[in-house]
């Protein structure tokens, strides 16, 4: 007797249909599973059996082989636990109707079913397969229940289960847990008090997807400034924002985040961590890391000089790509991290450098050692570079209150700023082919990713603006590269001042923001 | 002690289980089938064990993994002599423990005690 079940295995951020197939013959009583499994899944043989006996079902004793196919794709996780204790109670001969329905979910011993991570990007390949109703643990309801046009049964145990197939007893469906809510407390550009430059430079950067470089005395606000940008990103669409979920569902960080959030994510993770945590990785097959939980949000490496530098160097390909591919002994899997990188900075081992209150101590070669850690091609991908100062008693406490325009109020700005990037693109992808330094197309209309061609024709500088280029380049000395920032930053300063071409103006702002300037 | 607890054994199979005994004391090269029988459509090979009182460990804890090696090849052997590689089947162990006298004071029938590979 064959019997047949769904299931799902992760591959990247996708989902991979799984038929689990089982197949009872004659011999003595055994139980194997084949189909390139992980040691949690060869263990899952203990789980089912206990599991289908405790449910009031007899496991058959006989030979039983269940086949994970495609045979060829790695599978891990205990995900599979449901859907093999399915098919082996169909082919002891329970009919159970299963058309178009799988499921997801670890047994406990005692028939329980247990939540498991990456249900939603799973949930999502299904339904793309042609799956119409999902199986899933009670705990992992919430998130399945995304996406559209699946019929989420979320089970407690593997009794109800069956009940509720047989139609004796249906289950409720899912619980909408998850309000509409900004997630954690947002920092407002209108919390932070003075700063003005940085502010600024937040602003430009929010408007052109440009990584920032903030240098500045420890306790000058460079982390609040950080939160702050998260909070003037223009909101994700709902496609963008199950995108973010499903990264989040498969580090099983869920709690961290509704799913349903449409504000950009921020992440701050420490200088200790790991590659793995960072970049995406783990054992058996790779986990997303930091950059693609800061996936359409930002970045922030504070104390970016305390980080390993091969770990920031591991940044540079990501940065480029938009996106991180993380090669395993098991396979590579691909995952999403257009993330916008924050990198704040003392300037200066013991933080006072340029600092008027107090001299700087440090040894010079340790500052050069210090300041060596951000390397040139690092420093290359931070377009702006902004000194955070640290602020007088008097704007700090001035009871005036003037706390500047809050996020909402420039995010309106910011939000025009990008319309406009967007229909630039728009007109010249039919003038030219531009090879784009990001490929992730969501983004590659901002001025962050303009390069070479592309951007000589989107910023059309004024004769004044060459001018004052050409002699700003000739007296500092401006390399090729550093040229294409001041332009891309100049660009975006002129969309957000509404002007059709790149002026003066723009341009001597933008020469403000030059990462040199500080170095 | 063993012919006397493989008396008490039959007894048990035959009567107090209810299973049709097929062979008791089945030799092939590989060694001895202690009782085979039929619970139904189920081929089940008995090893029988046992022991004077529980000093040692209890009867059934005397199966090893090369004992259950052992076993497995016994029906497999067993099967192809007979015909019956159709069959359902399986292997249980029967642990007896007697008093001095020979008695049976207790009688433990695991069901399935060997899997296979």
């Amino acid at each position: 007797m064959i019997a047949r079940t769904v299931s799902c295995a992760v591959r990247g951020l996708g989902g991979v249909v799984v038929s689990v197939e089982a197949d009872l013959a004659n011999g003595l009583p055994a139980f194997t599973i084949v189909g390139l499994t992980d040691r949690a899944i060869q263990e899952a043989r203990e789980r089912v059996k206990a599991a289908v006996r405790n449910a009031g079902f007899d496991f058959p004793q006989r030979r039983l082989t269940v086949n994970l196919a495609p045979a060829e794709v790695p599978k891990e996780g205990t995900g599979f636990d449901l859907a093999i204790a399915l098919a082996v109670i169909v082919c002891t001969g329970r009919a159970l109707d299963l058309g178009e329905t799988a499921a997801l979910g670890e047994l406990a011993l005692d028939a329980t079913v247990r939540p498991v991570t990456g249900v939603l990007p799973m949930a999502r390949g299904l339904r793309a397969a042609g799956v119409r109703r999902l199986l899933v643990p009670v705990e992992n309801g919430p998130e399945a229940a995304l996406v559209e046009g699946l019929e989420v049964v979320p089970v407690p145990t593997l009794q109800a289960c069956l009940r509720h197939l047989d139609g004796v007893e249906l289950l409720p469906g899912p619980r909408s847990a998850f309000a509409a809510t900004e997630n954690g407390a947002v920092t407002d550009v209108a919390d932070v008090r003075g700063q003005e430059t940085a502010k600024r430079a937040l602003e430009i950067a929010a408007a052109g997807g440009h990584n920032v470089l903030m240098l500045g005395p420890p306790g000058a606000g460079k982390t609040m400034l950080a939160r702050a940008l998260a909070s003037l990103l223009p909101d994700l669409t709902t496609e963008e924002s199950l995108e973010v979920a499903a990264l989040y569902s498969l580090r099983g960080a869920l709690r961290e985040r509704a799913p349903t959030s449409l504000r950009p994510p921020f992440r701050a993770p420490h200088h200790s961590v790991s590659r793995a945590g960072l970049i995406g990785g783990g054992t058996g097959l790779a986990h997303p890391g930091e950059i693609s939980l800061a996936h359409r949000g930002v970045l922030l490496l504070d104390e970016a000089c305390e980080f390993p530098r091969s770990l920031l160097e591991a940044l540079r390909q990501p940065l480029e790509e938009r996106t991180v591919t993380v090669t395993r002994a098991r396979g590579s899997v691909t995952f999403p991290a257009a993330f916008t990188l924050v990198a704040a900075a003392n300037p200066c081992p013991c933080g006072h450098l340029g600092d008027g209150t107090r001299p700087c101590t440090c040894d010079p070669r340790c500052l050069a050692a210090y300041q060596g850690r951000l390397s040139g091609p690092m420093r290359d991908r931070l377009d702006l570079c902004v000194s955070v100062p640290r602020q007088p008693f008097g704007v700090l406490f001035a009871e005036d209150g003037v706390a500047g325009p809050t996020s909402a109020a420039v995010r309106h700005r910011i939000d025009a700023a990008r319309r406009r990037q967007r229909e630039r693109a728009a007109e010249m992808s039919t003038e030219v082919t531009a090879p784009s330094r990001f490929s992730v197309a969501a983004d590659s209309h901002l001025n962050a990713a303009l390069d070479g061609s592309a951007l000589a024709i989107a910023c059309r500088p004024l004769p004044a603006a060459v001018r004052l280029l050409a002699a700003a380049g000739e007296r500092l000395g401006l390399s090729a590269r550093a040229f294409h920032r001041v332009l891309r930053v100049s660009r975006t300063i002129a969309d957000l001042a509404g002007e059709e071409r790149v002026g003066e103006v723009a341009v001597a702002e933008a020469l403000r923001y030059r990462a040199e300037a500080s170095g | 002690m063993g012919s006397a607890g493989e008396a008490a054994a039959l007894t048990f199979v035959g009567s107090t289980l209810g299973y049709r005994v097929l062979a008791r004391d089945w030799r092939s090269r590989l060694g001895q089938a202690d009782i085979v029988a039929e619970d139904g459509d189920t081929l089940v090979l008995f090893e029988v064990k046992t022991r004077r009182g529980t000093g040692f460990g209890l009867p059934e804890e005397a199966v090893d993994a090369r004992k259950q090696r052992k076993l497995r090849m016994l029906m497999e052997t067993y099967r192809a002599a007979t015909h019956r590689q159709q069959q359902p089947c399986r292997i249980d162990v029967l642990g007896l423990i007697v008093d001095e006298r020979m008695q049976v004071v207790r009688t433990e029938h695991i069901k399935d005690a060997v899997a296979g590979e």
